[in-house]
């Protein structure tokens, strides 16, 4: 539910339950204001009635306002006021009044004096408080549902760009987020949070990646000096039981400088230091890598079919585009059967590769780093990884499938 | 030879000046740029092997020393770093050639006997094995003083092996030196053996001996024996 919805929902309840609270207030405190004022003005009128009658001048009754008469049968002096309904002659119907009751020895006569006061009905009063009521708390609810929307809208404006900004924040691009000014302090104060925490992982992603790379270079020095004087110690004559142990160690630090030099490649692609973007004809780096790698495919007796329609030409860097099409090329043979084959299709629109394999490939881990064939020991598992970081890099699509004994990928322009 | 090599390591510079010692060469080493600036202004090198990255600044800040001071001499750049720019700035600043580490000692003996006789010799030498000889510069080969064909690959790989004598190569290091590839995309260094079968064929048709001896399950020895 949104935050607006939310409001006015609870404000629409609040509303509710004042209105007839408020109306039933209302009514009483109108009622016994009214009441007061009637009152009043009725013992001033007695009072006129009481002088007229003092100075000796005659008072006429005038029904159903005052009624002025001689009483003999009441001794006794009392003034009271009370609700009545009476018979009005000139509405000819029964109708509320406000009466003074008053019985008070004028010039030795007993008066009986009543002033009424025709009242508004309390049914009358109720249904127009509630309508008062209710309609002034409708428009202020309108009125203010209306505005609301509007300073919401205009107030959430940054909020929500910003909120789109995080949408599309990646650590990878390695950029600051660039949030939107706000007037509001709690939004500043959001900002200001957003803008730090986002920086700081910048940070120490940054200083990860770096570690990454600072690391693989400490490495390949040891690993150049324990190379250089295994192979001097394979020189020596040497039980062959030892010569065969050294030389597993000295095939272990190979295999661990590959390793080496493959991660150093990716932390260079995810520090995105191959910037030198050039256009790019895909078909003549294929066409020597092809030339490089034939005596792979003889090796394994893989036959090769190409079918090359047009030139595909992408713009990225040359050397991730020679790595890109051997690991590929590397990959398609690694994976082959004996005796198996590779086909190769490319147009300006993509570049196809497809070979026969036994194993039983989850495409959807394929391009994970360390994820590989488990047939294949000779093998680092980065492969794939640096053809998918490499693809990005150059804005290709890639994908991979597995269909009868057929791994297919796919470089999509 | 006389060599000098600038190198921070001094595992590695031990390393490599044993082994060039062994082979008869005189050898030199020199920890940072101001121990290596001491030795090429007192003497002449034939080849100097640099380390980019030195404690005291960038290798490629030495190149220009040993232009003003070297009279005739072969740089080989070495570099943990496997980057273009160091190689295009190199070569560009003087180098002759460049090895990124790791590598393989054979390698780089290889590449500094090829830059030897390219500068020093200025590419006329003949290499020579026994009844073997290969005109470097133009990529010729004769046995018994008769041409033989071979492929520019077998052709390295002959040169290979004479340069690197008397030494069991490992098959990942005659990998290495076939396929000039920086990432070793294939683990699998099967294929080397149809081009020593081709090799080995083609001498031998040609009226040569086979001197390569095969070392179960490491690799070759180029040797009389």
């Amino acid at each position: 539910m949104k935050l607006i919805q939310r409001t006015n929902r609870n404000f629409l309840g609040i509303l509710l339950s004042i209105v007839p609270l408020a109306s039933i207030g209302l009514f009483f405190l109108l009622n016994l204001f009214i009441h007061n004022e009637v009152d009043e003005k009725l013992r001033v009128d007695e009072k006129r009635i009481i002088e007229q009658l003092k100075s000796g001048a005659s008072v006429k009754s005038v029904k159903p306002i005052f009624e002025v008469s001689v009483t003999n049968n009441s001794s006794k002096e009392l003034s009271k006021i009370r609700n009545a309904r009476v018979y009005d002659p000139i509405e000819k119907e029964m109708e509320p009044f406000r009466e003074l009751l008053c019985v008070k020895k004028i010039n030795n006569e007993m008066y009986s004096i009543v002033v009424r006061q025709a009242t508004i009905e309390a049914e009358d009063l109720l249904f127009v408080v509630i309508f008062v009521i209710s309609g002034v708390f409708l428009l202020l609810f309108v009125v203010l549902f209306i505005l609301n929307a509007r300073i919401s809208k205009k107030i959430w404006k940054p909020f929500q760009f910003n909120l789109s900004q995080l949408h599309h924040f990646s650590l990878k691009s390695g950029s600051e987020i660039e949030l939107q000014d706000a007037s509001i302090d709690e939004f500043k104060e959001l900002n200001t949070s957003l803008v730090q925490m986002t920086s700081l992982m910048n940070q120490d992603y940054r200083i990860l990646k770096e570690f990454t790379e600072n690391a693989s270079h400490e490495i390949q020095t040891p690993l150049a000096i324990m190379s250089l004087n295994l192979e001097e110690i394979i020189q020596e004559d040497l039980p062959e039981k030892t010569l065969a142990k050294v030389y597993t160690v000295f095939q272990s630090t190979q295999r661990l400088s590959k390793l080496n030099e493959k991660l150093l490649l990716l932390a260079k692609l995810d520090n995105q230091q191959y910037t030198a973007d050039v256009l790019i004809s895909l078909n003549s780096i294929l066409e020597k890598q092809l030339e490089d790698f034939q005596p792979f495919f003889e090796n394994r007796q893989i036959i090769v079919s190409t079918s090359i329609e047009s030139s595909l030409q992408v713009q990225m860097d040359s050397v991730l585009a020679n790595i890109l099409i051997a690991n590929l090329l590397s990959n398609a043979v690694k994976y082959n059967r004996e005796k198996g084959n590779i086909s190769l299709s490319i147009n300006s629109e993509r570049m196809l590769i497809s070979n026969a394999t036994d194993q039983n490939i989850d495409c959807n881990l394929i391009f994970n780093r360390f994820k590989k064939g488990t047939d294949t020991v000779d093998s680092t598992g980065l492969g794939l990884s640096i053809v998918k970081k490499i693809s990005e890099l150059s804005k290709l699509q890639i994908s991979a499938s597995l269909t009868d004994g057929i791994f297919q990928i796919i470089l999509k322009k | 030879m006389k060599l000098l090599i600038i190198e921070d390591e001094v595992e590695l510079s031990i390393s490599l000046v044993n082994f060039f010692q062994k082979s008869g060469s005189i050898a030199l080493r020199a920890k940072n740029i101001f121990e290596a600036e001491d030795h090429l202004l007192l003497q002449q090198f034939d080849i100097v092997i640099l380390d980019i990255g030195l404690p005291d600044g960038s290798g490629l800040g030495v190149l220009g020393k040993i232009n003003s001071s070297q009279d005739n001499c072969g740089v080989l750049i070495l570099s943990a770093k496997n980057s273009l720019d160091d190689k295009i700035v190199g070569l560009d600043k003087g180098a002759d050639d460049y090895l990124t580490k790791p590598f393989h000692i054979t390698e780089l003996n290889s590449r500094v006997n090829a830059l030897l006789r390219r500068k020093i010799y200025k590419g006329d030498t003949v290499l020579n094995f026994e009844e073997i000889s290969i005109k470097t510069n133009e990529n010729q080969v004769f046995v018994h003083g008769d041409n033989v064909t071979l492929t520019k690959k077998e052709t390295s790989l002959l040169i290979y092996f004479i340069s690197n004598k008397d030494r069991v190569l490992t098959k990942e290091s005659i990998a290495e030196h076939i396929w000039e590839n920086a990432l070793g995309y294939c683990d699998n260094y099967d294929f080397i053996y149809t081009h020593i079968k081709n090799l080995r064929k083609k001498i031998e048709l040609a009226g040569g001996n086979d001197y390569l001896n095969t070392i179960h399950g490491i690799g070759y020895k180029y040797s009389l024996q």
